[in-house]
């Protein structure tokens, strides 16, 4: 049985280039992090914000609105109109994480002496977002889906993972339809420091040699035999998808100012 | 689909209890708890929680300067319990959890621990570990999930469905979660642990009308699922727990609080029993998550009480986080391999600390012995509005004689 990746959307224009003292704390007296380049998303391209009420623009991450934004571009809605949402599942591939401020504003609001100050506005939520699993959640929140939602973080193959559980669960009859979306978003210090001790001792890469880019993207993806008329582009097959993230995400790495 | 059966054959966990099934059935029959006062070491003086379980690592073998190493020095341990383990050819896949928390102190913490505590260092970790037991692998297959509480059921789970579409014959499913300290304010943030009893072993109290929150527990599991060939070709001679269903489901209603119609639970439940082609009353007993906050035990005990709607005959229902605490993220895989082994011996474990029960279920407080047939049913509920359900079977018989 074939899956087909009915449309499929990834950002990575609109990238700005940095390095990575800009992220890191300066007092971190360990190297010179200005030579580690990044490439990051430009936030002011975010369109989606009109559409979410401002509690839901404080609560979500950079990540998830990242993810809603391409959502929003895929027609996710529309698609589901179709759909039982109990056979919808949604497959991250990617990360949770906390800010060092958050975790300030944790300690604060537990009165602890050494972190007594004037109270900051605590938000109950970001106590969840070290767990990568809150990221769909977020997203079957916004769009009601009911089908199995899972995260896997395994760095650069956490993509494959969600893509080939998506693939287990049309193949089981589980579900009709899989949202599978894949982020690398930069937003705590450990992130860059990560990539730093991953290329150093296993393998052969220097960690200047290697960009790590902010990107995210989203499939829908179904059996063959399932009919969705919402969609109006060609269905792609599978391999065609590999092909098509390879030029657009490997090979094709130049930064826009 | 190759439609293959999927069986747990060896299968071990390490709690504060001890490292073994047996000890920690014992202790769980003799009524013990786990949740002591907890290491002021981990936490600030004015921390405002008192509880914790905590596995004696010094008695274990691991020396206070090596703190750091404990998720390490927990997988050893847990793949030294399992005999086999040196017989396999080969591993077709792992499945694990090993909890992983963005340490955000970078100055203080990032030179002594983040390394041993980043995830893929541990798949590296066990890729050693394996090797050095012989373990051959065709290929890269280290699949790390996280999906808060229901992590654990949903590892056996996938095993589970990658066995019955023939895409693999064996899976090494590894789960951990410990306490942290960034685990525990984050939790207490949410306000879910209990923090108001005198009496530590009575601060996790599932289905009680007293209950006020859960109690973070250290917490790990490894088992063994494969198919009949691979266990024959092996000579696995433990006797197999079967899995015969997997379901998840998702509430889409708010993160830390499901729907009152509990439809969600109830569809999760309803489908497991539909894969597996058994009706509610083939179910001897619910192993259910019963974290013992407000919430997610009413709403379970809605649920199973929905699907489990002949007043004649209602089902035994057990919870164990009164003697295990939360093992969060692990809590499905420690759980259910130890009510599955009680079951294989044919008793139901009881439930601790549930005094007054505040829902019309069935729940056994003293164990019981199991008369029919060993089907039972392993919930998870969990952050995020996700839902789990295993449906397993103890029968005790050996498929190699």
């Amino acid at each position: 049985m074939h899956i087909l990746i009915i449309k499929y959307r990834s950002f990575r224009k609109g990238s700005l280039q940095k390095t990575a003292d800009e992220y890191l704390p300066t007092s971190l007296n360990v190297t010179d992090y200005s030579k580690i380049k990044l490439s990051v998303l430009d936030d002011s391209l975010i369109t989606c914000k009109p559409k979410l009420s401002d509690n839901l623009i404080r609560n979500y991450s950079r990540q998830v609105l990242w993810i809603f934004e391409m959502l929003e571009e895929l027609n996710l809605k529309e698609a589901l109109l179709d759909v039982d949402s109990n056979r919808v599942g949604i497959y991250f591939g990617g990360r949770g994480y906390v800010t060092p401020w958050e975790v300030f504003v944790a300690r604060n609001k537990e009165g602890l002496s050494r972190y007594k100050a004037v109270r900051f506005n605590y938000r109950p939520l970001h106590s969840l977002k070290y767990n990568s699993g809150m990221t769909p959640a977020h997203i079957s929140i916004h769009y009601g889906i009911r089908g199995p939602t899972n995260a896997f973080i395994e760095m650069a193959s956490s993509s494959y993972s969600a893509y080939e559980k998506a693939k287990m669960d049309l193949n089981l009859g589980i579900i009709d339809l899989a949202v599978v979306i894949c982020a690398n978003i930069f937003e705590e210090q450990f992130h860059i420091l990560r990539g730093r001790f991953t290329f150093t001792n296993y393998s052969k890469t220097s960690p200047y040699d290697i960009v790590n880019v902010e990107a995210v993207s989203a499939q829908l993806l179904t059996k063959e035999n399932q009919s969705i008329e919402t969609f109006e582009e060609p269905k792609s097959q599978y391999f065609g998808y590999l092909e098509c993230l390879r030029k657009d995400n490997y090979l094709g790495l130049k930064f826009e100012e | 689909m190759k439609n293959d059966r999927s069986f747990i054959y060896d299968r071990t966990v390490l709690t504060p209890f001890g490292l073994g099934l047996d000890i920690n059935i014992q202790s769980i029959l003799e009524n013990k708890s786990t949740i002591k006062s907890i290491d002021r070491n981990l936490v600030e003086d004015d921390f405002p929680i008192k509880y914790c379980g905590q596995v004696n690592w010094e008695g274990l073998g691991l020396t206070k300067s090596n703190d750091s190493l404990k998720s390490i020095f927990a997988i050893r341990k847990l793949f030294e319990d399992i005999p086999n383990l040196d017989k396999i050819d080969r591993l077709d896949r792992i499945f694990c959890l090993v909890r992983y928390i963005a340490l955000s102190d970078i100055e203080k913490e990032y030179k002594e621990s983040y390394e041993t505590r980043f995830e893929s260092r541990l798949g590296q970790f066990f890729w050693e570990e394996l090797k050095s037991k012989g373990i051959q692998f065709d290929r890269e297959h280290i699949v790390h999930i996280d999906n808060s509480c229901t992590s654990g059921n949903c590892v056996l789970g996938f095993a589970h469905q990658g066995i019955k579409l023939g895409m693999w014959e064996s899976c090494l499913v590894v789960t951990i979660d410990l306490v942290d300290y960034y685990n525990l304010l984050f939790l207490n943030g949410l306000g879910v642990l209990s923090n108001n009893s005198l009496d530590p072993q009575a601060a996790s109290r599932p289905f009680d009308k007293n209950r006020n929150g859960f109690v973070k527990s250290d917490g790990a599991a490894a088992a063994l699922v494969c198919n009949e060939t691979f266990a024959k070709r092996n000579s696995l001679t433990a006797k197999p727990i079967e899995i015969l269903s997997f379901t998840q489901s998702a509430d889409a209603y708010r993160l830390t609080d499901g729907r009152e119609d509990v439809e969600s639970i109830v569809h999760a439940m309803q489908t497991a029993l539909n894969l597996a082609q058994l009706k509610p009353e083939d179910i001897c007993f619910v192993k259910a998550h019963g974290t013992g906050t407000k919430l997610n035990d009413e709403h379970e005990a809605k649920a199973i009480r929905k699907i489990f709607s002949n007043p004649m005959e209602p089902v035994p229902v057990l919870a164990m986080k009164g003697h295990l605490g939360h093992v969060t993220d692990a809590s499905g895989l420690v759980e259910t391999l130890i009510a599955g082994e009680a079951a294989q011996g044919g008793q139901i474990l009881p439930t601790k600390n549930c005094e007054e029960p505040e829902f019309e279920i069935d729940i056994v407080q003293k164990p019981r012995v199991i008369t029919g047939k060993r089907y039972f049913m392993s919930n998870t509920v969990g952050f995020g509005g996700n839902n789990s359900t295993l449906i397993v079977r103890a029968n005790g018989e050996n498929q190699n004689g």
